[in-house]
């Protein structure tokens, strides 16, 4: 059951306008969700992530390629299908304001084949969750930005649903409420399958099982968090070195190909030097340099790679090709 | 579809809690535009000797004016709104159809208007001391006219859900108001020819049929051929709306435009 493919998306294509004013929105995009995984679009501005979302639940027709939701071919089988997915949808009222949250957890509960009764206890627990029980009878227009927001992630929850498509989900949360929702998903994982998108790479990082790189509506990487760092294989580190009257290891450390001195700065009694590394395993060769000038390093950093980094990286490298 | 009448209806109930007193400045105001009509068009037929199944020619065209506004303006008024606020691609995102949605409501909303327009005719009948329903067989007829009007208002929507510009929209809605002027014209001062054109349309024909029905007294069954063509165009409005409705539908999906918020 552990592999069960929930979505699966092949090789979808959108262009907006004709002419010289088209853009090509989304260009061949495929990828599959499995059962009870936290699935990640990821990419910067207008990657194309809210349009891949919109194609999947048809609120856009994509020019090329094949939606599977459930085993289901979409948009065939939608009405069905809505019944067990829950949306959020990025930057639109995804609420009636002069409603009351509770009257917009039973009105799109209905929608959605469901009746007020099916729907009340998970809403009052979601609420309660996000602490916003006691905002469960006002109007939403009159609640901040944040709270609307919260408001909608528990319309979205409240019909029990399988799967989750939740765009931009932490649109106008504070720090705080960030850190309960990043509990809640990683919680949410156990009942249900997500598909996320954010711009914050570390709250991606943190919490989804596999991400999905896209940019100017390519994919240009797919893994989980560590494969993604595995497939960029730069390592840096940053050397404090006892001062030695030899520096003709330095020259010798730039002769390493694939090695480079991002950073030197000679003190009195030491050395600072930061070396990046093509290949994690050069690091031999600098040690074997170290020894034969018996320079003694007195301390050493494993700078990594930070997740914004290998973010740039791929989004960059898809540029270039 | 199951729970799309208890969602609406509650919806429904909530939308009246809002403004309970809201119809009040309403029926004010459908009163003095009724009484401009009704004046001037005294002014133009100048025949004082009939003023009174004049007043009541001009309330059954204005009955229908008003069910026709009515009607656009809960589902295609409506829909525009909730494409500019984003709620209108949340109702995609349902087990029942956007066109099921939007029918529920107008039925529902219906019930509001014929509340309405009920007080508004005993008003208008109190002060103005005219009948102006006296046929039963009036209500068959607007039962008949509904799908038409529906029809109606769902191509308007459909129109208006292929239209990106601002300034199209708005002419659109003047010409509707220009279109539906002449169900406020007592007919007799158009040519037979422009008439029968107008039968063709529901609502001018149902308008015809009631002022024959109410002020001519002439019974239904005498009224067979006009009968058959408000059936047929009501019905063929209807599907010739839907149809229209959905080809826009797909159209807004393409361009990604179901919300332009
Ligand atoms: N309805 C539309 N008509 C024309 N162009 C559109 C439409 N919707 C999106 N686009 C364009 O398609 C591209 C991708 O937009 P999209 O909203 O999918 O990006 P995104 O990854 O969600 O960005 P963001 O992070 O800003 O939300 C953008 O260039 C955008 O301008
Ligand atoms: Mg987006």
């Amino acid at each position: 059951m552990d592999d069960k493919i929930v979505l699966k998306a092949e090789n979808l294509e959108k262009t907006f306008g004709a002419g010289k004013k088209a853009v090509k929105a989304v260009d061949g995009v495929s990828f599959a969700v499995r059962e009870k995984e936290i699935f990640a679009l990821l990419g910067p501005n207008g990657a194309g992530k809210t349009t891949t979302v919109k194609m999947l639940l048809n609120l856009v027709s994509p020019d090329k390629g094949s939606i599977q939701i459930f085993g289901e071919d979409m948009p065939k089988v939608q009405k069905e299908v809505m019944k067990e997915i829950g949306t959020l949808l990025e930057g639109s009222r995804n609420l009636y304001w002069h409603m009351t949250v509770r009257e917009n957890v039973y009105y799109f509960a209905n929608l959605r084949g469901k009746s007020a009764r099916e729907v009340k206890d998970d809403m009052e627990m979601w609420a309660e969750r996000l602490r916003i029980q006691d905002k469960l009878e006002e109007e939403v227009g009159k609640l901040s930005r944040g709270m609307q927001q919260k408001a909608a992630i528990i319309c979205a929850l409240a019909t029990k649903p399988k799967l989750l498509i939740l765009d931009e989900l932490l649109l106008g949360l504070d720090i705080i409420t960030r850190f309960e929702v990043e509990k809640l998903v990683k919680e949410l994982k156990e009942i249900s399958t997500l598909i996320i998108s954010s711009h914050d790479l570390r709250f991606i990082e943190k919490v989804s099982d596999r991400i999905l790189i896209i940019n100017k509506g390519k994919v240009v990487a797919e893994g989980t968090a560590s494969e993604l760092r595995h497939k960029i294989s730069y390592a840096k580190y940053r050397f404090t070195l006892r001062k030695n009257e030899e520096s003709r290891y330095l020259e010798e450390l730039k002769s390493i190909r694939g090695v480079e001195i991002s950073f030197y700065e000679g003190n009195i009694d030491t050395d600072i030097l930061e070396l990046t590394f093509e290949k994690p395993e050069l690091i031999y060769d600098v040690f074997d340099i170290f020894r034969k000038f018996s320079v003694i390093p007195v301390e050493i950093d494993n700078l990594g790679e930070p997740f914004e980094e290998i973010f740039k990286s791929f989004v960059e490298g898809g540029e270039n090709k | 579809m199951k729970y799309l009448w208890e969602a609406e209806l509650r919806r429904f109930v909530k939308f009246i809690k809002n403004m309970p007193t809201a119809n009040l400045p309403f029926l004010i105001f459908l009163y003095i535009l009724f009484w401009l009509i009704n004046f001037s068009s005294t002014l133009v037929i100048g025949n004082v000797e009939s003023s009174k199944s004049l007043t009541a020619a001009n309330m059954l065209g204005y009955v229908i004016w008003f069910f026709a506004m009515f009607s656009i303006s809960s589902i295609a008024q409506n829909m525009e709104d909730e494409r500019m606020q984003g709620t209108f691609e949340h109702l995609h995102l349902s087990s029942v159809s956007i066109k099921s949605i939007f029918l529920v409501r107008a039925l529902i909303h219906a019930i509001e208007s014929i509340v309405i327009i009920v007080i508004f005719i005993l008003i208008v009948g109190l002060i103005h001391r005219v009948v102006v329903f006296t046929n039963v067989y009036s209500l068959l007829v607007l039962l008949i006219l509904l799908p038409g009007l529906y029809g109606f208002a769902f191509l308007l929507a459909g129109l208006v859900l292929m239209m990106r510009s601002k300034e199209a929209k708005n002419w659109l809605a003047i010409l509707i108001y220009v279109l539906l002027v002449p169900l406020l014209i007592p007919e007799r001062i158009l040519s037979p020819a422009v008439r029968e054109i107008f039968s063709y349309f529901p609502m001018f024909q149902s308008v015809m049929m009631l002022r024959k029905l109410n002020i001519d007294k002439i019974p239904l069954n005498l009224m067979e051929v006009d009968f058959v063509k408000l059936v047929i165009t009501s019905i063929l409005f209807f599907v010739i709306g839907l149809l229209i409705f959905d080809i826009a539908d797909k159209k807004a999906k393409k361009k990604g435009i179901l919300g332009m918020y």
